[in-house]
């Protein structure tokens, strides 16, 4: 993605037509939902998503325009731009078919709920994510590393226990779930093991392949040089493994959280994301099930970005 | 993704894990019964303790023939793995449903390719494209896809899509991420040097294509089918929980987690490891049958 | 093909006014979507036994029962993949609220079965002594009963999205009472036709055990009913059948009532047909694991709920307004409706139609 970025580095920014062409597509949008909310339901929908699709053409032009070049809005603006209109026309759309909430809520709805139920999805958002998924993580990847050292130390656990990794890796947790949560209990505990799990094999993997990653030109330099087996793990060994476990923990990162939530389908103590949705979804109560899904997707996105970061982070040190 | 590490060179030839797997096989078999009886003589002891009639009398002697067990004793293992796997093509067989979850995986990560592979063109292709949707497709796969997939089956429902469809689409939603990035890395994979001979040879744009960069991404595309299938058969598994379904291992799981049929959940457990292990042994066996075969470069 | 529509358009004309009489086939049998609430078990004995018996056949619709798990039979049949369900009262009034045009056709169950368990020794004795407590619920819209039985007794859980603070620690698990109890609630919620059974095949006989049943306590919010979409009923031509939709509703009511009459005056018959139809959902637990003994128990306690109200008095499938009035008080009371479900929410036209009662 950088490569193609340093070559036109210095192209001047036209995005100056972009703006505009955005900007029109977004209130004409606003505006047919503005006018749907006056009436109960059109009579006749097409035309009204006719001038949606219409707005929404504008503003794939719009896009394309202010894609162009490397400033800061080149980068930022299309994906901002694509998602306020896709949620626009969504809203458009719902309510020129008068699409009942208990089938799919429009955006506006979702928003309301969202501030409404505030307090218990952050409640929620607290068992999901802090207890089960960032717990479950953290146990998971210490684990990993752990397991992957010992790995690497004795050969023979390594040829012994890796082959079981690499298979477990493949084991869909949803199978999983029901029967750790009958031998763990409902409670969050249960949900941060079936984390744990599903995070401790691709780091397993991962760390090992990454830890007999080093250069065999380095490990002779540093036998030469008479370094120590731990100046050797230090110095060469761990900085080449890196990029390989934060591989691991970047993909780990987004399946924690998601992983929690299925495993609260199977049973929980009141609390979470997950059950909130189940809950929710049994009562056609589809604005919480969309503000949870969104609550869940932003601490999802934010953990997402955080590991990145942490990786560049890391990495740029070693 | 993933993609990079595993095109790594990989360490000469080893010997055989086989002796050292089985011994690791040994020591958990022999840790199985310990720790079996552990964690049922806490549950028959409790179970005891609130007066209930387990037709035993002390935690350890209940421990093996507790009626919901945590861990099923061997012989309940037995009977359990038999009556679930024969005869292994009736309905309600275990086997049977492993194979139609297998199917409805499969077809999902069909079509999760063709989608991700138009994804992965366009991404390569048109930077606007890139920038307005690649942040939205890395975040939907922080979505709980599965919290949709109900609403989502419902909704394809409308439209007449029914049966075994339904559950194919849902997890070739899931896994359709996983394949569109690792095909954009693959397809961007060719080096500088490559294109420029390429381009000394006035090859047309469709040919850098298909020549270099679809060979070259390859690799790129059965690594990240690896991951896509683990999650498509996830997917898979979800959807017959959550829809209307007749057979498959999500169904036999829906049923049995609400029948009190502990031990059927372990065999069914072991089915679908059993499933995601072989779909994606099935894949590295395309890789090398497809990877043995070398474009013209 | 539009000379069959129009025979058969015609022969549906022609029954029509003699509802109770044997019916003459449409030439092609109308395909049929009957949703069910759960996986087959004698819950729904009286459609497989219509089904067996041929009475669907017979009234000229060819009738695919479909299951279901976690979902509710709402979202089918609102959105197509199911043109009948079968659910209940509290399911369908709050779908209606949230906008899903959904028709309460017919009443098979006029007593509600839904209790919460708890073991003697835990000494509660009245819903008061539920404060605090652990109480082990099912999602998917059959957690009402277990929440209007505690919010008359003004306790409140965390099923509610608008309340941080609950004073009963509401558990959720999926349906099987052994994952929770006793350990791990201090109440569960039980259907007197399954769960209960299962609790007793968990070690704990009737003697351990203190039912609440929700109808002792003024919730007798109604169970099994079948209903349909607004569309389905509004439909001119069904399938291209020739019969209306409300024709091919009425039918399916006749034939369905016969078919619970049948089920509940021949039990272990009843219970034979439905024995082949089961997965593994038709065991008991433990010592009660026999499917056919726990059916045979299900069947006689299904039996009780259809055989009371106007069953009694001939009137199978009656939805009566009082119950219904005090059921919609009861929900509006306790704040899970809103406002008074629509006038179009029960339509009583069907269940005439099918029975030639009034």
């Amino acid at each position: 993605m950088t490569q193609g970025s340093m070559q036109i580095a210095a192209l001047p920014v036209r995005s100056g037509f972009g703006l505009p062409l955005l900007l029109l597509s977004a209130a004409g949008l606003l505006g047919l939902s503005v006018l749907l909310a006056g009436q109960a339901a059109p009579a006749l929908a097409w035309p009204w998503l006719l001038g949606v699709v219409a707005l929404l053409l504008v503003g794939a032009v719009g896009i394309r325009q202010s894609a162009q070049g490397e400033s800061r809005t080149a980068r930022i603006l299309p994906a901002a731009a694509t998602l306020i209109l896709a949620v626009l026309a969504a809203e458009a759309i719902l309510r020129a078919y008068a699409v009942p909430t208990g089938l799919i809520p429009a955006p506006s709805k979702v928003a309301q709920s969202l501030w409404a139920a505030r307090t218990v999805l952050l409640q929620d958002a607290y068992y999901t994510f802090v207890l089960e998924a960032l717990l479950g993580f953290v146990v998971g990847t210490l684990a990993g590393l752990g397991l992957a050292l010992l790995a690497v130390r004795f050969r023979i656990l390594e040829r012994g226990v890796l082959p079981y990794a690499a298979l477990l890796s493949s084991v869909p947790i949803v199978a999983l779930a029901p029967v750790v949560i009958k031998a763990a209990g409902l409670g969050w505990p249960s949900k941060t093991i079936i984390v744990a799990i599903t995070v401790l094999f691709p780091v397993v993997i991962n760390a090992v392949r990454g830890l007999q990653s080093a250069q065999p030109m380095h490990l002779d330099l540093m036998h030469s040089y008479a370094a120590s087996p731990a100046q050797i793990f230090r110095e060469v060994r761990w900085p080449s493994a890196l990029p390989f476990i934060f591989t691991a923990l970047r993909v780990s990162s987004t399946l924690a959280l998601i992983n929690a939530i299925v495993a609260e389908f199977f049973g929980t103590e009141g609390h979470g994301l997950g059950f909130r949705i189940q809950i929710e979804v049994g009562r056609f109560g589809l604005d919480i099930v969309w503000a949870a899904i969104v609550v869940a997707s932003v601490i999802g996105i934010s953990f997402y970005l955080f590991i990145s970061a942490l990786e560049r982070f890391v990495l740029r040190r070693n | 993704m993933t993609a990079a590490p595993a095109n790594l060179p990989r360490p000469a030839r080893r010997p055989s894990n086989l002796l050292p797997m089985l011994g690791v096989a040994l020591a958990a078999l022999l840790l199985y019964w310990p720790l079996m009886l552990w964690a049922n003589s806490g549950q028959a002891a409790r179970s005891l303790a609130s007066g209930a009639d387990l037709g035993c009398t002390t935690a350890l002697a209940c421990a093996t023939q507790l009626r919901n067990p945590v861990i099923p004793a061997p012989g309940q293992f037995a009977t359990g793995f038999t009556s679930l796997s024969v005869p292994p093509l009736a309905p309600t067989s275990a086997p049977y449903n492993a194979l139609v979850t297998g199917g409805e995986t499969l077809l999902g990560l069909a079509l999760a390719s063709v989608l991700g592979l138009v994804l992965a063109t366009l991404l390569v292709r048109s930077r606007s494209f890139e920038r307005a949707t690649l942040p939205w497709l890395v975040a939907s796969q922080t979505v709980p896809i599965v919290a949709l997939a109900p609403m989502l089956a419902v909704l394809l429902g409308q439209y007449g899509v029914q049966g075994f469809l339904p559950k194919a689409i849902i997890a070739a939603y899931i896994a359709f991420f996983p394949i569109a990035i690792g095909m954009a890395q693959g397809l961007r994979s060719p080096d500088p040097l490559q294109l420029d001979l390429m381009r000394t040879y006035r090859a047309s744009p469709a040919q850098v294509f298909g020549l270099l960069q679809v060979p070259a991404s390859l690799p790129y595309l059965f690594t990240s089918l690896k991951v896509a299938a683990t999650a498509a058969l996830v997917g898979s598994i979800v959807a017959e929980i959550s829809t209307i379904s007749f057979s498959g291992l999500g169904k036999m799981l829906a049923e049995n987690s609400r029948a009190s049929d502990t031990v059927a959940l372990w065999v069914i457990m072991i089915y679908g490891a059993a499933l995601g292990i072989v779909l994606v042994a099935l894949i590295g066996g395309l890789e090398r049958l497809v990877t043995r075969w070398r474009p013209p470069a | 093909m539009k000379k069959f529509a129009l025979l058969s358009a015609l022969l549906g004309l022609a029954i029509l006014p003699s509802a109770s009489a044997q019916s003459g086939t449409p030439a092609k049998p109308v395909q049929v979507r009957l949703q069910l609430k759960w996986f087959p078990q004698a819950q729904f004995a009286g459609f497989f036994v219509a089904q067996a018996k041929g009475y669907f056949k017979a009234e000229g619709l060819d009738v695919q029962l479909l299951p279901i798990g976690d979902q509710s039979p709402i979202q089918t049949v609102s959105t197509g993949a199911a043109d009948f369900g079968t659910t209940w009262i509290t399911d369908l009034l709050t779908a209606r609220q949230q906008g899903l045009p959904v028709v309460h056709i017919a009443q098979l169950f006029q007593k509600s079965g839904f209790t919460l368990v708890s073991l003697k020794s835990s000494k509660m004795t009245k819903p008061a002594d539920f404060k605090g407590k652990r109480v082990g619920v099912w999602p998917s819209g059959n957690e009402y009963p277990a929440i209007a039985l505690m919010k008359k007794y003004g306790l409140t859980t965390s099923l509610d999205s608008t309340v941080s603070n609950p004073s009963v620690q509401a558990v959720t698990y999926p349906f099987d009472p052994s994952i929770v109890f006793p350990d791990k609630v201090d109440l569960v919620s039980a259907m007197t036709y399954n769960e209960v059974d299962q609790i007793v095949g968990l070690g704990y006989s009737m003697d351990k055990l203190r039912i609440f049943k929700a109808s002792d306590y003024g919730i007798n919010l109604l169970e099994d009913l079948m209903f349909t979409s607004q569309k389905v009923l509004d439909d001119k031509n069904f399938k291209n059948s020739g019969l209306s939709g409300r024709e091919v509703a009425a039918r399916l009511v006749r034939a369905s009532i016969k078919g619970w009459n049948y089920a509940v005056k021949n039990q272990a018959e009843a219970v034979n047909i439905v024995l082949p139809l089961c997965g593994n959902t038709c065991k008991g637990s433990g010592t009660r694991a026999d499917a056919k003994g726990h059916q045979t128990w299900q069947m006689a306690e299904i039996a009780k709920l259809y055989n009371s109200g106007p069953t009694l008095q001939g009137r199978a499938g009656y939805l009566d307004p009082a119950v219904y009035k005090s059921n919609v008080t009861l929900l509006k009371s306790l704040g899970i409706l809103k406002a008074d479900p629509a006038a179009g929410a029960v339509d009583y036209t069907v269940w005439q139609a099918a029975t030639g009662k009034k």
